[in-house]
């Protein structure tokens, strides 16, 4: 006998699927293939064996694998002292560690600019003082959950502290360090804004070849074959360090008290402590000593207006965060609805423009997205690529929540006589409202810092403050410059005052459902 | 009053109800009663529209309830575990049904005190213990006044002193309606129900008194299972 119920059940599991996957499919997706195709007809893959093109792609991988070493190399004190110890002030440090992660990359660029000369040292500083919070997260969560009474095993079964740290702390670790570097190593392998900026032109990744290609000597082909060999490698990157992720899920210990240092612990934490908060707030000092006398906001140009540029960062900011909160809650409850491998590689799928690296996405866009109807001569594609790049951070944040609301709730609200939509409304909303909410912050805080598609898809009407920041730099004069400075303290204080309130956000979020 | 004809539901490759058939009268409480696994909850779930059927149907007061979905069916389910919603407060909670059906939300008021939990109201639900918990599900399940009771282990979760108690408050509450109780448990089955069907691997194997299966077990498999 045919069962309406059920059936209906069922429609309202599909229908959240289609707008999710018409926005994917037509940002992402289309243009990849479309560049697939067009490197395929010029015949650019064979292109790829120029001595310039090797030579980025090898400046690529060194540099990121010696980034990667030098973060963890850097990382590792801090995050034993903020895994291990408690102290006074510990949280507050915790959160000043944060803040380098969060700004944009340009703005990251222009401190290192205030800093040292373009080059590779500033590159591979600029990328350790980015990334030493991935290590200390996702390390630390690890690393804090690790029974202490494990080495206190060893050390009574007779090892020295350092042999109990090697032989037991250590290998547990590992999955989380290794999770950490492939995390690390992506992030520097698709390093653009920082390499375009502290490079000067000649020391290039792959990220910087395309856009040099395309914009600067308008070989488009060879431009999409890079884009597609960029894919590739995200790819495997991603795949390799979700393997290493699946290891770290290893439940150990609930968090248990940490004690305060003692002695001579005391010294070695407040040293450790001192100097990465010192170092770590060198590039802000600098950025804002170089920012005296660039306070002055008037406008070099039309296309170099400050005034516009920020209203145009807020503009589009508003109109990405929306989207992408959209399409990022109807993904999230699509994929939580469902168990199937289908919704799983849809996840990956939402993942992947965020992994893949902006560049590729804002080339993919000018050379794409002119079906149906030309979008590339307006300024939707730059709020719309900052959606494309957003919305997984709002699947991230929405997804546990909603994956964690057990069924029986739904059922009993129904049973009370709540429909499909009210159950929506009444019990999956409230619980994953905060969360959402967080996603959206961090969407915004995406959207007012990206740089990478934003530098293909600009016009000069629609101007972010980054790429603002990236024309100014790129003038000479140290008016430009310092007024770029400015621009970039600015930047980072926006991102801060949002990362602030997500911040809040969070701390305020109590229980599992 | 409700009629469930050769239900049929599955789960997968295996049948959780296979041809099960049960009668409740109006006012007469039934106890489900079976080991874990024979497809008890699962029955509940069909009645309430949550499970969809292979075969069979359901009737109540001479009406098919196949195109009915569960919201608008207005039976009362306590769930087992109690699912409560952890975002409200046990006020809230308890007042969630008489919303969705626009009702007079002053009841929830009546309801908690019938409970005995007025000071509670305002309390989040993760702060109750076990045997609140149960009187918030309890109150929140019949204060719509819904047209059948389904109770799945009221008890069940509680230690032995604190259902004795609850046992003999929910007979008071429960009096007059039409319900279909779900143990394991046998004393319970024959202190709070008028008759008792028993469920085995997803059928109804027997209906009667307690007394009556007990005198007259239609299967060796039910004179076992009652022995213990």
């Amino acid at each position: 006998m045919a069962d309406r119920v059920g059936r209906s059940l069922r429609l309202t599991n599909w229908w959240v699927w289609v707008l999710p996957a018409a926005f994917l499919g037509y940002l992402f997706l289309y243009p990849v293939f479309r560049m697939l195709g067009y490197s395929l007809e010029a015949g650019a893959f064979g292109e790829l064996t120029r001595p310039r093109v090797l030579s980025s792609t090898w400046f690529t991988i060194w540099q990121a694998l010696v980034s990667t070493v030098l973060t963890l190399v850097a990382a590792v004190p801090l995050t034993w002292v903020l895994s291990r110890f408690n102290f006074v002030g510990k949280s507050l440090v915790r959160a000043l560690v944060t803040i380098p992660f969060v700004l944009p990359t340009v703005v990251v660029g222009a401190a290192f600019l205030g800093l040292m000369p373009r080059g590779v040292g500033a590159i591979l500083a600029a990328h350790v003082f980015f990334n030493i919070a991935v290590v200390v997260r996702t390390v630390g969560g690890v690393w804090s959950r690790i029974d202490r009474k494990l080495e206190d095993a060893a050390r009574v079964l007779g090892a020295s502290p350092l042999r109990a740290a090697w032989s037991v702390t250590f290998p547990l670790l590992c999955p989380a360090l290794f999770s950490a570097a492939a995390i690390v190593f992506l992030f520097c392998f698709a390093s653009f804004g920082t390499v375009l900026i502290l490079g000067g032109g000649r020391l290039r990744t792959i990220e910087v070849e395309i856009y040099q290609q395309a914009v600067n000597f308008g070989d488009l082909p060879v431009a999409a074959a890079l884009a597609v060999l960029q894919l590739v490698f995200v790819v495997i990157a991603l795949w390799v360090s979700s393997r290493w992720q699946r290891h770290t899920n290893i439940d150990f210990t609930a968090e248990t008290a940490l004690p305060k240092p003692q002695g001579r612990q005391g010294a070695v934490v407040a040293l450790i402590v001192s100097l990465s908060l010192g170092l770590l707030s060198l590039p802000i000092w600098a950025l804002i000593r170089a920012s005296f006398g660039g306070w002055s906001f008037s406008a070099p140009g039309q296309s170099l207006d400050p005034l516009r540029a920020v209203g145009n960062s807020l503009l589009y900011s508003c109109i990405a965060t929306v989207i992408a909160t959209v399409i990022g809650v109807l993904a999230a409850r699509a994929i939580a609805a469902s168990r199937s491998r289908t919704s799983s590689l849809f996840d990956t799928g939402l993942m992947l423009p965020l992994g893949t690296s902006a560049v590729t996405v804002g080339f993919g866009f000018l050379l794409a997205l002119d079906w149906p109807v030309d979008l590339r001569g307006t300024s939707a594609l730059v709020p719309l690529a900052h959606a494309l790049l957003a919305t997984p951070f709002v699947v991230r944040a929405a997804l546990p929540l909603l994956r964690s609301i057990r069924p029986q709730l739904r059922e009993a609200a129904a049973v009370l006589g709540a429909s499909p939509a009210r159950v929506w409304r009444e019990i999956d909303f409230p619980i994953v409202a905060r969360a959402v909410m967080v996603g959206a912050g961090l969407a915004a805080v995406v959207s007012l810092g990206e740089f990478g598609a934003t530098s293909f898809v600009v016009r000069p009407s629609s101007v972010t403050v980054p790429t603002l920041i990236f024309r100014l730099l790129g003038r000479p004069g140290t008016a430009s410059y310092a007024q770029a400075m400015a621009l970039a303290v600015v930047l980072a204080a926006m991102t801060a005052v949002i990362v602030l309130v997500i911040d809040r956000l969070r701390g305020e979020q109590a229980g599992t459902f | 009053m409700l009629q469930v004809e050769e239900v049929a539901v599955r789960f997968g490759d295996k049948l959780a109800l296979d041809q099960a058939s049960l009668e409740v009268g109006s006012g007469e409480t039934i106890a489900l009663l079976g080991p874990s696994g024979s497809g008890k909850s699962t029955l509940l779930r069909a009645i309430a529209g949550l499970e969809r059927l292979e075969g069979g149907r359901i009737m109540f007061e001479g009406a098919d309830l196949s195109r009915i979905p569960t919201h608008l069916r207005r039976f009362g389910l306590m769930f087992q575990g109690y699912a409560l919603f952890p975002h409200l407060t046990v006020a809230q909670n308890i007042a969630f049904g008489l919303r969705m059906h626009g009702l007079d939300e002053s009841r929830a008021t009546e309801a908690l005190a019938m409970v005995g939990l007025s000071d509670l109201a305002s309390r989040s639900v993760d702060r109750l213990s076990g045997g609140e918990q149960q009187r918030v599900a309890l109150a929140r399940t019949l204060v719509t006044e819904p047209r059948l009771v389904m109770l799945d282990e009221p008890v069940g979760a509680l230690d032995r002193q604190l259902r004795r108690r609850l046992i003999a408050e929910m007979r008071e509450l429960l009096d007059g309606r039409c319900v279909i109780y779900v143990t394991h448990d046998h004393d319970e089955a024959r202190s709070i129900a008028d008759r008792v069907a028993l469920l085995h691997e997803g059928r109804v194997v027997q209906t009667g008194t307690y007394d009556e299966l007990l005198a007259e077990p239609a299967s060796p498999w039910v004179s076992g299972f009652l022995a213990g």
